[in-house]
């Protein structure tokens, strides 16, 4: 059967399944939790810093494909990057790093696991 | 038996569209017969002017339009009279006309609204909202066994129940609430009952004297008719004794510098111009709803739920909600993929041609009941077929085959 739609591409079904840096840091030196209550889908974030830059990640995503496969991906992307850049990142950005687009009814989907990043970054910073 | 392939032929929408198209969710909106769509037109392009002291042919007309369209809306749920309908936004708007103007009066500290924990919201935050402004408290029945049990919402009724809220059809279990003996064991009380038909209304027979309820309420646009307009029906007492809510033009009796005086119900609650084409427009919705016979078309929708709970429960992985068997069944299912999404299984549905909703349908009180944070939803209406039924649980298959045996 070919799946025709760019949302459920081979790749992206393999980041659903078998999501990377998924699994609890050690003693991270930061953590935030974010959830949408519309659907239901909720993300743990952890990240581990040394000289300013995000050394460690987990993004563990439960939710439904566009969710789960955008924490994936969006934890790769944001091992060796400077809090700044997490914090610059966009809806725009976030399409890019899932390499399909997303219509505004998933807007929040893709947007999850950023925001759960994006808060336990942020926290990090405040206690430095 | 309806001839579905011809009613189809009346809806526009269907003839437009080259492929294929499912779509199951008409308890969201239903679509539009040209009937309705005639009437729109026919009154803009022929009979438009605003209603009420137009001292002119056109503004009798229009006003004779719109009344005549209030008297066919009281027909339409077996009212008294024309006195008793009042035309107002939606649902939603018609709950909170009760919640604001009736309420006021008539709910206190001390005193109880009783509702299901099955309401759809525009059935449920007027009253929670209600009882925090009036120290009053809302008293949720739980489900029993997936279903909204008789007897218990019997053991939550005191004394100090002023209104029991309840549902004629579930829009998320898709079944008839127990209402015969809801109401009469709320009038044993002496509490009032007010009925949220919004997916009964364009889908079974709706009699407010056989309901015995003090106010209904609902939609146009999911009855075949257009956005914008909704009904609220209340017995003539009731109404008026009812304060206004909304003030401005055309609710007024007379007006001086220091006061003001009301008109009657239903006038008194339809501040400002009303939807007077989307009014005469509901009313052919009406015609069109009653020309197809309300008992065909809920027999129409029964065989259908019939057909789909048979389709889902051979599919794979298909959870179903509500209940599986037939009692009291309408023409909606509410179902998950066990492990996967909703929305992943609706965009992947809809991929195929096959529109259906998945969230919480504006109910998260059940959702939580439920124990699910979202359920997919299958709804029917006069133009749907069993082929539509075929395609979902196809594309319930397909869906199954992309997502893989992963849950999550």
């Amino acid at each position: 059967m070919t799946i025709m739609h760019e949302l459920y591409r081979e790749h992206l079904l393999d980041h659903y399944r078998h999501p990377r840096n998924a699994a609890p840091l050690t003693h991270p030196d930061a953590v935030a939790e974010e959830h949408n209550p519309l659907c239901g889908d909720r993300v743990r974030a952890e990240a581990k810093f040394s000289h300013g830059r995000v050394v460690a990640v987990t993004l563990e995503t439960r939710g439904c494909v566009i969710a789960t496969a955008a924490g994936s991906l969006l934890s790769e992307w944001a091992i060796g990057k400077h809090p700044a850049e997490i914090a610059a990142l966009d809806y725009a950005v976030m399409q890019k790093i899932l390499g399909a687009t997303v219509g505004a009814g998933r807007a929040k989907c893709l947007m999850l696991p950023l925001e759960a990043l994006r808060h336990a970054v942020g926290n990090a910073k405040t206690k430095r | 038996m309806m001839d579905v392939l011809a009613i189809r032929k009346q809806f526009p929408l269907f003839a437009r569209r080259a492929a294929p198209f499912a779509y199951l969710d008409s308890a969201a909106t239903t679509q539009k017969p040209q009937c309705v769509l005639d009437a729109l037109v026919d009154f803009y392009s022929r009979r438009n002017s605003n209603i009420h002291r137009g001292a002119y042919a056109l503004a009798e007309a229009a006003t004779a339009l719109y009344e005549s369209a209030r008297a066919r809306l009281a027909r339409f749920v077996g009212a008294a009279g024309a006195h008793e309908i009042v035309f107002q936004k939606n649902t939603t708007e018609a709950i909170n006309l009760v919640a604001f103007a009736w309420g006021r009066e008539h709910i206190g500290r001390g005193d109880e609204i009783v509702a299901s924990v099955a309401e759809h919201h525009s059935n449920f935050v007027p009253w929670l909202e209600l009882c925090r402004r009036s120290g009053a408290r809302l008293r949720v029945v739980p489900l029993q066994g997936e279903r909204v049990d008789a007897n218990a919402f019997l053991s939550a009724l005191s004394r100090k129940t002023k209104l029991v809220a309840i549902h004629h059809v579930s829009n998320v279990l898709g079944r008839a609430a127990p209402l015969r003996e809801i109401t009469e064991a709320a009038r044993s009380v002496g509490a009032r009952v007010l009925v949220d038909a919004a997916q009964s209304a364009g889908h079974l027979p709706l009699d407010v004297q056989a309901l015995q309820c003090d106010f209904l309420a609902f939609s146009g646009h999911k009855m075949y008719g257009p956005t914008g307009i909704g009904v609220l029906y209340g017995r003539a007492e009731l109404l008026s004794e009812m304060p206004p809510f909304s003030f401005g033009g055309g609710m007024i009796r007379e007006v001086g510098e220091t006061a003001a005086t009301y008109a009657e119900p239903p006038r008194r609650f339809e501040a400002g111009t009303p939807p007077i084409a989307e009014a005469v427009a509901l009313a052919a919705a009406a015609d069109f709803l009653d020309g197809l016979g309300r008992e065909h078309i809920a027999a129409h929708e029964r065989d259908l739920a019939a057909y789909a709970l048979a389709r889902l429960q051979e599919s794979e992985g298909v959870c179903i909600y509500g209940g599986r068997d037939m009692a009291e069944r309408a023409g909606l299912v509410s179902f998950n993929l066990r492990g996967f999404h909703g929305h992943d299984v609706a965009t992947l549905l809809d991929e195929r041609g096959i529109a259906v909703r998945a969230g919480f349908h504006c109910a998260q009180p059940l959702m939580r009941a439920l124990g699910v944070a979202a359920t997919c939803r299958a709804s029917f209406g006069v133009y749907t077929l069993r082929e539509d039924i075929d395609r979902l649980a196809d594309g319930l298959r397909y869906a199954h085959s992309v997502l893989g045996s992963v849950s999550s």
